[in-house]
């Protein structure tokens, strides 16, 4: 038997390629298995997605699992040659409208992944969704029976990370009284404007040298640029901007953390703020689309119209109850126990045998 | 004893409210805030674009144009096949030649089109680059005027402590 999978891109930091590689190890404890996509960005993942027009006749195909987040027409012209039982595992998509100004290629993507949603609903099998927040948008367009499960999540994977001793040293030069960890791309709708406003407002109204330490890569130029220059140009906002960096490094802030913060506008699972939770970091995040569901009692909620005024509330307020953060990462610990990655495969590799018979 | 999220979130909306009625946050703050982000934005360098690769394909297109013919190629390798070929393309003829003429017409207005929009893009490239000038001019002009009242203000102070010491 083979199942296979197909994504749109494939990169190293990238949630959705690091789902699918968990998926194949698990599928290929009983059947031959492949990753292919249409482009990869890393050069490490060379020998581990392939590229999409060498994936296999068919013909000797039992099943392809197609990871929906973005519409590429390579790849919904290779899928629509295909014969073999197709399965989704949607993801969601950033709103397009965010992207127009900056990014229109990256627009139409996402458009495109809408329009792929739509052309295969009827060639799709079964249908998987990330989250309850992502099966309703697949229900809204016409699907039927999908299955909310979020697969290959493996929140623990950064504890098997070894410490970044440059990272570790780094912290303690710049953060030895602690910092706000914020983990995201910088991409408008992840509102790093927000995050940005926030840390300002703790500096300058609530009089606190809070340090916010931004991790994620920049996507978007001049998104990025304004960022900076954003933060730059507002007096006593305590915020570093330390790029993309390796797991190593993530795991060992995640390990130092005082506060993981959020204040993204859309999210179809979110998985950082349970990642910050196998290190015992309180987390604090506005509940936007999935997050609610995903943070569910592990974390502490904001409202999801919340803004800087009163993000800096609950900031400046966590930042000086010990107590309160340390109830925090327990019921973050009693969260991840609810997350069982095994099981969530287990119902897709059951649904793609019953599909296949 | 922590409190509930429900009985928190009340509590800091409330201290919200009593920053923004004491004028802590002013009114509008987070507006103003957003409207900031904005502005930066806008003006955020998008790179020079540079219109060289615009204008070779527009060139391109106009030596294109006129090229376009009625028919194919009338020329065969099986015998007598080129005289089939060419009745064809004489009878097609009659019929794509308008259409070709018209096509023809399209392209070399969608040509001017593109020539008038690299214009337009050059044009107000120049107009941006003296708003600038003359902007920066403005600047360097108040500049000079800041720096010879600087110049002037030792001056002012030696003449007053002189006065002073002769009231004294």
């Amino acid at each position: 038997m083979r199942i296979d999978q197909v994504l749109p891109g494939a990169s190293e930091a990238d949630a959705i390629t690091s789902m699918a590689l968990d998926i194949r190890a698990r599928l290929r404890e009983f059947c031959d298995s492949d990753i292919y996509s249409e482009f990869v960005l890393s050069e490490s993942l060379r020998d581990d997605v392939l590229l999409l027009e060498d994936q296999i006749s068919d013909t000797c195909v039992d099943a392809t699992v197609f990871h929906v987040s973005y519409g590429r027409p390579a790849v919904t012209s290779h899928l629509l040659k295909r014969r073999e039982p197709l399965f989704l595992s949607f993801h969601n998509f950033s709103p397009a409208h965010h992207y127009l100004a900056y990014n229109p290629e990256f627009a139409v993507g996402l458009e495109w992944g809408d329009f792929d949603l739509v052309r295969f609903r009827d060639r799709f099998v079964r249908s998987f969704a990330d989250s309850q927040f992502n099966a309703e948008v697949l229900v809204k367009l016409g699907y039927r029976d999908v299955v909310v499960a979020p697969l290959g999540l493996h929140p623990g994977r950064l504890r098997q990370v070894a410490v970044c001793p440059s990272t570790a040293a780094r912290i303690e030069r710049e953060f030895a009284e602690g910092f706000v960890l914020v983990v995201g791309q910088l991409l408008p709708h992840k509102r790093m404007d927000q995050v940005v406003a926030t840390a300002h407002l703790v500096g300058s109204i609530s009089r606190r040298r809070i340090p916010f330490c931004i991790v994620g890569s920049d996507r978007e130029p001049i998104y990025s640029s304004a960022i900076k220059e954003f933060a730059r140009r507002l007096p006593e906002t305590n915020v570093s901007f330390w790029g993309s960096v390796s797991d190593e490094s993530l795991a060992t802030l995640m390990r130092r953390a005082t506060i993981f913060f959020g204040m993204s506008d859309h999210e179809g699972l979110c998985v950082p703020p349970l990642e910050a939770m196998t290190f015992g970091v309180p987390v604090l995040i506005k509940g936007a689309g999935a997050v609610p569901e995903t943070v569910g009692v592990g974390g502490l909620i904001m409202p999801p119209d919340s803004g800087p005024e009163l993000a800096s509330e609950y900031v400046t307020r966590l930042w000086d109850d010990v107590e309160w953060r340390a109830d925090l990462s327990k019921r973050g610990f009693q969260r991840l126990k609810q997350i069982d990655s095994n099981t969530e495969i287990r119902k897709l590799i059951e649904a793609i045998r019953d599909g296949i018979k | 004893m922590t409190p509930s999220n429900q009985d928190l979130q009340h509590e800091l909306k409330l201290s919200v409210l009593r920053k923004r009625q004491s004028g802590d946050y002013p009114i509008g703050l987070e507006q103003q805030l957003e409207a900031e982000f904005r502005a930066i934005l806008e003006v955020t360098h998008r790179g020079t674009h540079d219109l060289t690769h615009l204008r070779s394909i527009l060139a391109d297109l106009n030596l294109m144009i006129p090229k376009i013919r009625t028919a194919g190629e009338a020329s065969s390798r099986v015998p007598g096949g080129s005289i089939v070929h060419q009745m064809f393309r004489r009878l097609l003829r009659r019929h794509t030649t308008a259409t070709i003429q018209d096509l023809k017409k399209i392209l070399t207005r969608i040509d001017e089109a593109f020539v008038e929009l690299s214009k337009a893009i050059e044009a107000q490239r120049r107009h941006d680059e003296r708003i600038l000038n003359d902007v920066l001019g403005g600047v360097l002009d108040r500049l000079a005027v800041v720096d010879s009242l600087a110049l002037i203000v030792p001056e002012l102070e030696r003449r007053l402590l002189a006065q002073t010491t002769d009231a004294n």
